[in-house]
C-alpha cells in the first residue's frame, strides 16, 4: 500500500513520492511530505504546537496538476527560506486539476528546528500526476 | 541504448547520429571513455543530450562534456548552440543556479609561509563569510543598493566596497553582463536575492586554500602565474536564491506562454525564441543573475584577501595576491563562432561547462592572448582540482567549451549512509586537508567518495583536446556551505 507521502533520493536527485485520492489530498501530502524531507522524519514537529500560527491565504491556477504541485511547493520553499516560517498545516477549500485555494498555518521557525536541507527549486523533472489503485500519484524532484 | 550506437570519432569522441531518433535535429556528440559513456547511457543522460537535439534550430552537434550526468532539462556538462537572430533560448540549459561559477586567486606565498596559519584562516573564514543553507549576508542593502549589483555585477563591489579594479579584467565578461530593466525581476526573486550577496551558500558550493603540487605546461604556467608550491585560493558558488527565483519564475512564465504551441521531450526544456518579448526579458533577467553571482565571487573574494592581509600582517600587494580568473559554469551567452564556414553570432548554453577560448581570441585578456583561457575544473572535497588552458580543437569541436568539474557517483542518501561511520573532517585531516563546515550531514554528502574520479575527466578532457592541462592544485583548507 502506498504511504500517503516519502521521501527518495537517486544519484543526482531527492525528492517527494506522494498520493492521495483527490486533488485536495494529492496536494496536502505533498506539503507534509516536502515537510519531511526538508526537516526529516521525526524532527521534533509537536515544539510548533506551542506557537500561535499565521494564517496566509494563497491561490493558484495554472494548466494541470503539475503545474499546481511546482507552484504550491514553491511558495511553501519560499515562506520557509526567505520568511523563516514553517507551513505546520494548510485547509484547501478548492482543488482541482489545475487549480488550489488554500490557508496556509505558518508558525516562525524555532531556532531548535532547522532546516536539514535546502531546497533552491522545485522542478517539472519527470514530474507527472497519474492514476494508480484509484490514487493521485506524482514523484516530485527538487533541486538542492 | 548502447555503445554499439556510437561512432568512435576519436579515443574520447563519439557521434549518434540524428538518425538514431526521428526527432533529433542534428547528431550528438559526446567526450568520453568508454566508461563514462556507458554511465550515461544508464543514468539517461544520453537521452538528455538527445532531447537537446530535437529542439528546434539547434546547430549541429548537441554536446557532452567529459562530466556528462543527470541534470534538469540539459544533462549537466550540456552545451548546445542556437542562431542570435532565428533560435531559442531555454532556462533548463543554463540551470538553476544561473552562473554558478568559479573564480581562482594566486598567491606570492609558499606552504611555509602560511602552515602555521591554516587553522586561523580556515576558521576565520567560516567565520566572516555566511555559510549554509539560510545564510544571509553581511550586508544590508536596500532595494536602490542591490539594485546596483545586478546591474554592475563585481565593479559594483570595487566601487563601493573594496578591490582591485585591474582584477576586473581577468572575470569572463569583465564580470558584467548588460542589464538595464529591473521591472522584469519578481519581487520573489529580490527579496530572496538582497540579503544573500556576499554568501557561499550550501551543498557542492566551496571555497579552498590550495597548493600548486604539478605543473603540466611550464610556459603557459609562467603566463599564469603559477609555480609549484605556490598557494591559491579557490571559490565555487553561484548566484544563490535570486538566480533560483528567476530560472523558477522564467520556467513558469515561458510555459504559460508556450507549452501549448510547442513539442517539447521534457517539461524542463520549455524555450522562447531568442527574439521574442519572454525569451528577450529572460536572457535580461540572466544577465542580472550573472551580475549578481559575479558581484557574490567578489565580496567573498574580498574578504578572505581580508583575512590573509589581516592573519599574515601584509598588504595584497606584498602577498602578491591577483585574480587568474573567473569564470561561470552555468550560463547562456552571445558569442561569434565559425560554423559551416560562416561567422554567426550565436547563443551558446552552457550547463555544467567551461568556456574554453582559444588563444587570441578577442574575449581574453592581453595577458591570456598567447596561452588561451585559463579553465578551472574543481574536483570533489578532498581531491585535486586542475588549471587548463582553452584551445582551438574546442572552437571547432565544441563551441569553445570544456568540462567543469567531477560530477556525483553517489545518492547523497547513500553518501551519508556510506559515511555513517567515518569521522570525515578527520580522515581528510589525517591527509593534511582540514575542513571548516557548520552541516555535519552537508559534509557527509559530499565526501570524496560520492564523486567520480576528477583524473579521468580531466584525462578525456586533455586528451580530446578541448583543453590542456597546466597545473594541479591540492586542498590544504576546506570551507564548505
Amino acid at each position: 500500500m502506498m504511504k500517503p507521502f516519502e521521501v527518495f533520493s537517486t544519484t543526482a536527485d531527492v525528492g517527494i513520492r506522494v498520493c492521495g485520492s483527490d486533488f485536495r489530498e494529492l496536494y496536502r501530502n505533498a506539503v507534509l511530505g516536502f515537510n519531511e524531507l526538508v526537516f526529516g522524519y521525526g524532527a521534533e514537529m509537536e515544539r510548533l504546537d506551542e506557537q500561535i500560527p499565521e494564517f496566509r491565504d494563497w491561490e493558484f491556477s495554472g494548466d494541470s496538476p503539475e503545474n499546481v504541485l511546482v507552484n504550491l511547493l514553491s511558495e511553501v520553499s519560499f515562506m520557509l527560506y526567505t520568511k523563516g516560517n514553517i507551513t505546520k498545516e494548510l485547509d484547501i477549500s478548492q482543488a482541482a486539476e489545475a487549480s488550489v485555494k488554500v490557508q496556509f498555518l505558518v508558525v516562525p521557525l524555532p531556532p531548535e528546528i532547522q532546516p536539514e536541507l535546502e531546497v533552491k527549486s522545485v522542478t517539472y523533472h519527470n514530474l507527472k500526476v497519474e492514476e494508480k489503485n484509484n490514487l493521485k500519484t506524482a514523484e516530485i524532484i527538487v533541486d538542492i | 541504448m548502447q555503445i554499439k550506437n556510437f561512432e568512435k570519432i576519436s579515443p574520447f569522441h563519439w557521434r549518434l547520429g540524428k538518425i538514431y531518433d526521428k526527432d533529433m535535429n542534428v547528431d550528438a556528440e559526446i567526450f568520453a571513455t568508454e566508461e563514462i559513456l556507458a554511465n550515461a547511457i544508464e543514468d539517461l543522460s544520453i537521452q538528455q543530450v538527445i532531447n537537446v537535439a530535437s529542439l528546434p534550430g539547434i546547430l549541429s552537434p548537441s554536446l557532452a562534456m567529459p562530466d556528462i550526468h543527470f541534470g534538469y532539462g540539459f544533462c549537466i556538462g550540456g552545451v548546445a548552440a542556437f542562431p542570435a537572430d532565428t533560435g531559442i533560448v531555454s532556462p533548463g540549459g543554463v540551470g538553476y543556479d544561473i552562473n554558478c561559477g568559479v573564480r581562482c586567486l594566486t598567491t606570492g606565498l609558499e606552504l611555509k609561509d602560511v602552515e602555521a596559519h591554516l587553522d586561523i584562516l580556515g576558521s576565520s573564514i567560516l567565520r566572516d563569510i555566511p555559510t549554509g543553507m539560510t545564510s544571509r549576508s553581511n550586508l544590508k542593502l536596500s532595494k536602490k543598493a542591490f539594485m546596483g549589483f545586478i546591474k554592475n555585477g563585481a565593479r559594483e563591489v570595487v566601487d563601493h566596497i573594496s578591490g582591485n579594479p585591474a582584477d576586473l579584467e581577468y572575470i569572463e565578461s569583465g564580470g558584467r553582463l548588460p542589464f538595464n530593466a529591473p521591472e522584469i525581476l519578481s519581487d520573489k526573486a529580490l527579496e530572496r536575492g538582497k540579503n544573500q550577496i556576499g554568501s557561499l551558500g550550501s551543498g557542492n558550493h566551496f571555497i579552498e586554500i590550495q597548493m600548486v603540487d604539478e605543473i603540466y605546461d611550464q610556459k603557459t604556467a609562467d603566463v599564469f602565474g603559477l609555480q609549484k608550491g605556490q598557494i591559491n585560493v579557490m571559490i565555487h558558488t553561484g548566484s544563490r536564491g535570486f538566480g533560483h527565483q528567476i530560472a523558477s519564475d522564467y520556467i513558469e512564465r515561458l510555459r504559460k506562454k508556450n507549452l501549448k504551441k510547442i513539442k517539447i521531450k521534457d517539461p524542463q526544456l520549455i524555450y522562447a525564441e531568442i527574439q521574442s518579448k519572454e525569451g528577450g526579458q529572460y536572457l535580461e533577467a540572466l544577465n542580472g543573475a550573472s551580475n549578481f553571482a559575479w558581484a557574490n565571487r567578489h565580496m567573498l573574494m574580498e574578504t578572505i584577501i581580508e583575512i590573509f592581509e589581516h592573519r599574515l600582517g601584509a598588504g595584497r600587494e606584498k602577498l602578491g595576491i591577483r585574480l587568474l580568473y573567473d569564470q561561470a559554469h552555468n550560463i547562456a551567452k552571445f558569442e561569434t563562432h565559425e560554423t559551416g564556414g560562416v561567422k554567426q553570432k550565436l547563443l551558446v548554453h552552457r550547463k555544467g561547462a567551461t568556456r574554453a577560448f582559444p588563444p587570441g581570441h578577442p574575449e581574453l585578456p592581453d595577458r591570456y592572448k598567447t596561452t588561451g583561457q585559463p579553465v578551472l575544473i574543481p574536483g570533489s572535497m578532498g581531491s585535486a582540482s586542475y588549471i587548463l588552458k582553452g584551445t582551438g580543437e574546442a572552437m571547432n569541436l565544441t563551441f569553445g567549451s570544456s568540462a567543469h568539474g567531477a560530477g556525483r557517483r553517489l545518492s547523497r542518501s547513500k553518501a551519508i549512509k556510506f559515511a555513517a561511520d567515518i569521522n570525515v573532517r578527520e580522515s581528510l585531516r589525517q591527509r593534511n586537508i582540514l575542513v571548516y563546515c557548520v552541516s555535519k550531514s552537508g559534509l557527509k554528502e559530499e565526501i570524496p567518495e560520492a564523486y567520480k574520479d576528477i583524473d579521468e575527466v580531466i584525462d578525456v578532457t586533455s586528451g580530446s583536446g578541448i583543453s590542456q592541462k597546466v597545473a594541479r592544485l591540492v586542498p590544504l583548507v576546506v570551507v564548505k556551505g
